[in-house]
């Protein structure tokens, strides 16, 4: 019995909102066919959004015709100067790094790769397909400023080959194709 | 040299998608590129196709600036970017004090860059008031205001041109994410046209392809050339383009009556 009340109460619900929807989409068939939806509707604000009456924006058109209150001043706050103490707050994560359970000290960033040295990027060069146009092979790594000496040198000398693409995520959305 | 640097009071406006789009298009019409990113997310380099777990960076490599230029990747769109990288909380902190406190140090790190007329810096700063923002006053950036087409970033726009936030140097301004098919954003976007018409540089139409691109780590231009988004973005390159030309490339040597007649 509980159960058909409220499968009733379920769907009495569903009816009215199913008014409620056709009405404020102006579905309506005749007039009473459905419940009134309230003062909502009568205003036109469901079936017309009249943006003039839009709180937000008149009160910015406001603010902005009133002009600058007071001397513009950026609101950059004042960084803590060199002399100021360092921060303790890496000190505090290194002591809870200590005191992290493996799983957490794992979530933790490695340290920044360091770039491959020269000699190994010269061994590498050896051996991956080189671009006709790259001189430099390395992978990433293009200092800007040789870049810049060899435009002098020569402007249409080619600039080092690009890194490699290959992401994890790429390989995660060929999956989900 | 200009610097163009990409900002906003408020985050999730789509900075850094457009700071790395604007810069492949910029480069696209002819540009040397040199993108920075600012932001401790380190999440600008992904949009260049490098790898995620990639973390080198300028911030994380220590704080010598000489050696930034070193430190640039060079990428497959042919722009070079020097990413955040996996810095440490302490290595942010002192990076934060050197900008606000080292008035020469981007200058110093950016200097093989800044002495080429035909190259451009962009720079991808993290939301709010940060260090950054004075930095890069110092070396003539030209600020661009990031805001989406709602009210959010509507109420913020009184802020911006009290210059409480960038200071009396008003920024540019580019909608991001305009989708004329949402009442409320169509409207703002034509509140904000009224308004700023002289700072409002463009209006970015909301495009799925335009978010997609990052998941994909490429360009929209790669992901979807002929998508409303791609279309949008390289029409704001190409208005920041000649813009720039005009403001950082030397004049056309005048051809003088008596020089042609020579």
């Amino acid at each position: 019995m509980a159960n058909h009340l409220s499968e009733a109460g379920l769907a009495m619900s569903a009816t009215e909102d199913t008014s409620r929807l056709f009405r404020a989409m102006g579905l309506e068939r005749k007039a009473g066919d459905y419940k009134d939806i309230g003062p909502l509707t009568r205003t036109g604000r469901i079936a017309a959004f009249d943006e003039s009456a839009l709180p937000m924006m008149a009160a910015v058109a406001r603010s902005l015709d009133a002009g600058p209150a007071e001397p513009a001043a950026p609101s950059v706050p004042a960084f803590m100067p060199v002399s100021a103490p360092a921060p303790a707050l890496a000190e505090v994560i290194a002591a809870r790094a200590e005191r992290m359970s493996p799983l957490m000290a794992s979530l933790t960033p490695p340290a920044p790769a360091e770039a491959e040295p020269p000699a190994q990027r010269e061994a590498a060069a050896s051996v991956a397909p080189v671009p006709v146009s790259a001189p430099s092979p390395s992978p990433g790594i293009s200092a800007l400023s040789r870049v810049f000496e060899r435009y002098a040198a020569s402007p249409v000398e080619a600039v080092p080959a690009a890194p490699a693409a290959g992401t994890p995520l790429k390989p995660l959305f060929d999956r989900l194709r | 040299m200009p610097v163009i640097a990409f900002s906003s009071p408020k985050g999730g406006v789509g900075k850094t998608t457009l700071t790395a789009n604007v810069a492949i298009a910029l480069h696209q019409l002819g540009w040397g590129v040199l993108v920075l990113d600012f932001d401790v997310q380190n999440s600008l380099r992904l949009h260049f196709g490098v790898p995620l777990d990639d973390e080198r960076g300028y911030v994380a490599a220590g704080d010598t600036p000489e050696d930034w230029p070193d430190l640039a990747l060079k990428t497959e769109a042919g722009v070079f970017l020097l990413p955040y990288g996996g810095a440490t909380e302490d290595q942010r902190l002192r990076f934060e004090r050197h900008l606000a406190d080292d008035p020469d140090y981007l200058t110093r790190g950016l200097r093989t860059v800044l002495e080429r007329p035909d190259w451009i810096v962009l720079a991808d700063l993290p939301p709010g008031p940060v260090p950054a923002l004075r930095a890069l006053d110092r070396i003539g950036a030209i600020h661009i205001a990031v805001l989406l087409a709602d009210a959010t970033s509507l109420s913020l726009l009184p802020v911006i041109e009290r210059g409480h936030f960038y200071g009396n140097k008003r920024p540019l301004v580019v909608l991001n994410q305009v989708d004329p098919r949402r009442q409320l954003s169509r409207s703002v976007a034509e509140f904000v046209t009224a308004r700023i018409p002289e700072h409002l540089i463009g209006q970015i139409y909301r495009d799925e392809a335009v978010a997609e691109a990052i998941g994909w780590q490429r360009s929209v231009f790669e992901q979807a050339p002929a998508s409303v988004g791609a279309r949008d973005i390289k029409r704001l390159a190409e208005v920041l383009s000649a813009r720039l030309k005009i403001e950082a490339l030397p004049p056309e040597p005048a051809v003088q009556v008596g020089e042609a007649r020579r």
